[in-house]
């Protein structure tokens, strides 16, 4: 089998994706599909074309345990099905958060009570990645239309991109500012930025976003996200 | 400032644009995939929320889809987890060259689908034994799943153009995940036959949908 055929792999990438494409002829197209951008956009398009029958298939619901093992798999191994049963998640982050925030400015050595006079916040955000690994901090420091964003470690590094800090209210994406990688980054805050973080249940995100102009959404990977919780009084 | 109130009058309520992706008491479709491709784009942050709504609004297709090739509840039940952990993982590669974010989703599962029927070889299950099954499911008035509805017209459509043996053997390998041997015993023809009749429907499909695709 040849793979510069492009009427070869144009065939080859059709049966691919109707499914009679099978065995080793199988397995060696997909190899080459990882490893060619042009096949694998091949296998792209015929996936729009065909896919599409599918969309008449009369709807089986799937059982509940489905879902329930979906998030099984996304919370990893230490996830206790009874969790979701027991307590709103929003609380047993903010308890989770409250604890760690403590821990972390120890480590970090700043005081909570430093950073609170600074710019007087009233909320903070820990943000972590897939694995809970907690990559970044934020001090809300609305009186002041800023935000401090200190990275944990090198958990904000990403080589040749740009760490951009986006909020999650309301169905709606907004894109807040640039972050430095490896310091503390005031981000000042414009009109929009303060409407998104009044929102209930506002989430803020961090990605890796590539060279260029920063859009509407973020186009890079997303590295961490979280919630932002209310601080303790001092 | 006067018009505000009655474009917000004209447009419909955000509430009524989820609900449709709840629960609902009647078998249907939404046609418009842009409250999809928003709640993919929240899931590509890590929005466990919208990953649920995607998940309400598409599982019953991808569970049918499913099912119809693997013919086995258990198989078909891990399946669909492990299509769904995918989406979560790589929801910000989707975009709309890929079609709407049912058929991305659709094509994620169907590959996990043939993943496991090509580790199975040819399947021997009688298909009788588990379509009794899927028929009570069927009745059971299932939420409202996600398509859209013009990309599935196209293909539809075009598909009416290819002769009936073609139609017959590209359909039936498509849904029921067959290989050509199956396919041919399926239809009672040879296997030579079956392979240039898919061969054939494959480019015609490829042809009307490209004039389609121009259309839309």
């Amino acid at each position: 089998m040849r793979f510069d055929n492009p009427e070869l792999i144009d065939r080859l990438a059709a049966e691919y994706v109707l499914g009679t494409l099978r065995g080793r002829a199988r397995a060696r197209f997909e190899r080459v599909m990882h490893a060619n951008f042009a096949v694998a956009k091949q296998v792209r398009l015929w996936e729009s074309r065909l896919t599409p029958l599918a969309h008449a298939t009369p709807p089986v619901t799937a059982p509940g345990r489905v879902w329930a093992g979906i998030e099984a798999r996304l919370d990893g191994p230490k996830s206790q099905p009874a969790r979701a049963a027991a307590e709103p998640r929003s609380v047993t982050f903010w308890r989770r958060a409250t604890l760690f925030m403590g821990t972390l400015a120890s480590a970090l050595g700043i005081a909570v009570g430093v950073a609170a006079t600074a710019g007087n916040p009233s909320c903070y955000a820990v943000l972590t990645d897939p694995k809970s690994q907690p990559l970044a901090v934020i001090f809300d420091e609305r009186n002041m239309k800023q935000l401090r964003v200190l990275p944990v470690g090198s958990g904000l590094a990403a080589p040749g991109a740009t760490p951009y800090l986006w909020t999650i209210a309301d169905g709606k994406v907004h894109g807040v500012g640039a972050l430095k990688q490896d310091a503390q980054t005031r981000v000042m805050l414009d009109g929009a930025s303060l409407s998104a973080l009044m929102q209930p249940g506002v989430k803020l995100a961090i990605s890796a976003e590539p060279p260029g102009d920063v859009g509407v959404a973020p186009r890079g990977p997303v590295m961490v996200q979280g919630m932002l919780a209310l601080l303790p009084k001092q | 400032m006067l018009l505000f109130p009655t474009l917000a009058l004209l447009l419909p309520p955000r509430a009524e644009l989820w609900s449709t992706a709840r629960g609902q008491t009647q078998a249907g479709v939404m046609t418009d995939s842009e409250p999809l491709a928003k709640l993919l784009a929240r899931t590509a942050l890590k929005d466990r929320a919208a990953f649920q709504e995607l998940f309400r609004a598409t599982q019953g297709l991808v569970y049918g889809v499913c099912f119809k090739m693997l013919r086995d509840n258990e198989v078909t039940e891990e399946v669909v987890q492990d299509a769904y952990v995918k989406v979560w993982t790589r929801a910000s590669d989707y975009n709309h060259e890929r079609g709407s974010p049912t058929t991305w989703i659709v094509a994620i599962a169907r590959n996990r689908c043939l993943d496991v029927l090509r580790r199975r070889g040819v399947d021997d299950a009688p298909w009788e034994d588990h379509y009794a099954e899927t028929i009570a499911d069927e009745a059971d008035s299932p939420e409202k799943q996600a398509v859209d509805a013009g990309e599935a017209r196209a293909v539809r459509q075009c598909l009416e153009t290819l002769d009936a043996a073609q139609r017959a053997a590209v359909e039936i390998a498509f849904v029921e995940g067959l290989a050509h041997p199956e396919v041919a015993a399926r239809l009672g023809r040879p296997l030579g036959t079956v392979k240039s009749q898919i061969r054939r429907g494959l480019l015609k499909l490829k042809t009307c949908l490209g004039d389609e695709l121009a259309l839309r």
